[in-house]
């Protein structure tokens, strides 16, 4: 192949950061990870495409996905795939994973162990996703795979594509769920009691002076979350400063120099992929557990983890 | 005769692992509930993944695997360099900048075709921009400056493609690499007819080039002195191989060793007559990637193994094995 040596070395390690940042939830936390949904690609704001069509619950009812796409429901769907991780895990606190058929290599959870796998969660295996039969099929919206969403519209598989980046899609996500499969009381709950923890974090955080804080991913030169991560929301919400809120965009390198000449209070690592650069070694640090990066229903409780590090004493 | 034999074996081959290709997957399915979803109906579930999911996939194997043994075979009686293969030119790199491009600028979002469509023209840019320099050296084609212009350029590509990911965030790094792995998995029919499209007549003028290049084997002044007209040859060969490779790579992505090794292999096992070595290419070259994905998405199911990495571990001892037995032979 005539890419040379030097481009393709450049691309392996681009490839391992990101298959690094994309299997969020190591194997040992035993939690679902997520397959890709931390990247935020540039979109316009105006997220309102995502407005619903017709609202006041019964069926039939029609939602329009992430993509643009308008589905029409007749009824509840009884045999779901989720192929993202974290809508899976809101299908669960919904209290509906009798409904699940498959899972992913990503999905850990016991109580998805005894579900075929339709391989990862980006291009997963189509043969066994059709064999399943589902009635609704729950993909990645975005430039990571465009593929899968087209080839089940072709094969006539019911699909409904998320996009989960923020703290808002998630609310979006779980709204949208418990509209589709009927369980909109507790979606209503799930997002109350989402509402309350983060009520609760602002409430503490709001007297405490913010502190500087720059999240590490990890590589060399470090990457780090820029604005626009859901890593930064979270961080933000917790009373913090991202220190690299100027750099624009999403997770990237940054380097050392640059990062040395801004005072940093704190360094919070990326407990799964994170390592501090010995020059940085004089700065307060805290190690982040995998599942707090994964954008889903456990958004309330990470942004609870994320404020106690930058806080300790709000919390005591 | 010999040759004929052979054509005779790796006919009966393709058929043999056409079928096998859509009898296995993920997805167990009796002979019986295969046959019954190709005539009948049978399970419409069956139906689906024997209909829409395997066939294409397999046709796709054979014209892609075909054509990049075909353009492998060409480009190295071209260039006359054993270790010439479909990309040597820059074609991957020119299709990779395009894709990779693709996916940068968000256009895969909103647009399925795309990524094809812009490898494809990225795969073109290369081509042009190898002849242009090859070309401009001198109004010949000077195979080693083809050579030489190829590389420069396939390195000038890369350098493309680092810097598009460098500042590209992870998802369009994770989509690029996905594609760069090259895999079938996208294959439908409408893939199919497109490169099938391109692939016949490409793959007739090829063949038809055999007997020059033949004779350009001995020499191009001899092959000269002998009527053929040596710059038509070596300009229609490298374009048509490249056009052919860059629809493989526009529908698959870069799946190597395909080009490299069935030719060499042919060669090994039947000589290095281009009018039989360029058919059989063709066939070998359709059979191994056929098995290949068979393997590819098999072997872990339900988790697929890239299938650059099963055309790697399988053909390179295959490939190793007829050298070592050549070489003896040879000796002897």
């Amino acid at each position: 192949m005539s890419l040379g040596r030097a481009s393709l070395r450049v691309l392996f390690r681009l490839s391992v950061c990101a298959l690094v940042t994309s299997q969020l939830g190591c194997p040992s936390d035993r939690r679902p990870s997520d397959d890709g949904e931390r990247e935020r690609p540039r979109r316009p704001d105006s997220d309102e495409s995502a407005a619903e069509v017709r609202s006041g619950g019964g069926y039939p009812l029609e939602v329009i996905d992430d993509s643009g796409t308008r589905h029409h429901f007749g009824a509840p769907p009884e045999r779901i795939v989720s192929l993202v991780p974290s809508a899976t895990e809101t299908l669960l606190a919904l209290g509906i994973g009798e409904r699940l058929v498959g899972r992913t290599d990503y999905d850990r959870l016991p109580e998805l162990r005894g579900l075929p796998s339709v391989g990862g969660g980006l291009q997963p295996n189509l043969e066994v996703l059709v064999a399943l039969e589902p009635d609704l099929v729950i993909v990645f919206e975005g430039e990571s795979d465009r593929a899968t969403g087209e080839r089940l519209r072709n094969l006539g598989v019911p699909h409904f594509s998320i996009r989960p980046d923020g703290i808002a899609d998630i609310r979006t996500i779980v709204e949208r769920l418990g509209r589709i499969t009927g369980t909109t009381p507790a979606a209503d709950s799930l997002l109350a009691g989402i509402q309350g923890a983060l009520d609760d974090v602002a409430a503490r955080v709001e007297s405490r002076p913010r502190r500087k804080v720059v999240y590490l991913m990890g590589g060399e030169p470090p990457w780090v979350a820029g604005p626009g991560t859901y890593i930064h929301e979270l961080m933000v919400a917790g009373g913090a400063d991202n220190v690299v809120e100027d750099l624009g965009g999403l997770y990237g390198p940054i380097s050392l120099e640059e990062l040395l000449t801004r005072e940093v209070d704190l360094i919070l690592v990326s407990e799964q992929t994170g390592a501090v650069p010995p020059q940085l070694s004089a700065v307060a640090q805290a190690r982040v557990p995998g599942w707090v990066e994964v954008p889903g229903p456990r958004l309330g409780k990470a942004a609870r983890t994320l404020a106690r590090l930058v806080h300790p004493e709000a919390f005591r | 005769m010999r040759q004929l034999a052979w054509a005779g074996v790796l006919i009966l081959s393709l058929m043999g692992a056409f079928v096998v290709s859509i009898w296995l997957g993920s997805v167990h399915l009796t002979p019986s509930e295969v046959f019954a979803a190709l005539t009948t109906g049978g399970d419409p579930v069956a139906r689906q993944i024997v209909v829409e999911l395997r066939a294409p996939r397999a046709a796709l194997a054979v014209v892609v695997g075909g054509g990049l043994a075909l353009a492998g075979a060409v480009f190295q009686a071209l260039l006359r360099n054993p270790l010439a293969e479909p990309y040597i030119l820059g074609i991957s790199g020119g299709a990779a900048t395009g894709a990779v491009l693709a996916l940068a600028l968000g256009l895969v979002a909103s647009h399925s075709w795309a990524l094809p469509a812009a490898s494809f023209v990225g795969a073109l840019l290369a081509i042009v921009l190898v002849l242009r320099v090859a070309l401009a050296a001198d109004d010949r084609v000077d195979v080693r400056v083809l050579l030489l212009a190829g590389v420069v350029v396939g390195a000038f590509f890369g350098a493309c493609i680092s810097f598009i990911l460098s500042v590209s965030d992870a998802r369009t790094v994770r989509g690029a690499v996905l594609w760069m792995m090259g895999s079938l998995a996208g294959a439908d029919w409408s893939t199919v007819g497109t490169v099938t499209l391109y692939t016949v007549p490409a793959a007739a003028v090829l063949a038809g080039l055999a007997r020059p290049l033949n004779l350009m084997a001995i020499g191009e002044e001899t092959a000269g002195y002998l009527g053929t007209n040596v710059e038509g040859v070596k300009r229609t060969a490298y374009v048509v191989a490249s056009l052919l490779t860059a629809a493989g790579v526009a529908a698959t992505g870069v799946i190597g060793f395909v080009g490299l090794i069935v030719p060499h292999g042919v060669r090994l096992v039947t000589g290095s007559d281009y009018r039989t070595l360029l058919p059989l290419s063709f066939l070998a070259g359709a059979v191994f990637l056929t098995l290949a994905d068979v393997v590819a998405r098999t072997i872990l199911s339900p988790t697929e193994v890239p299938i650059g990495v099963i055309t790697a571990f399988v053909g390179v001892p295959l490939f190793l094995v007829l050298l070592r037995r050549s070489l003896g032979s040879a000796g002897r």
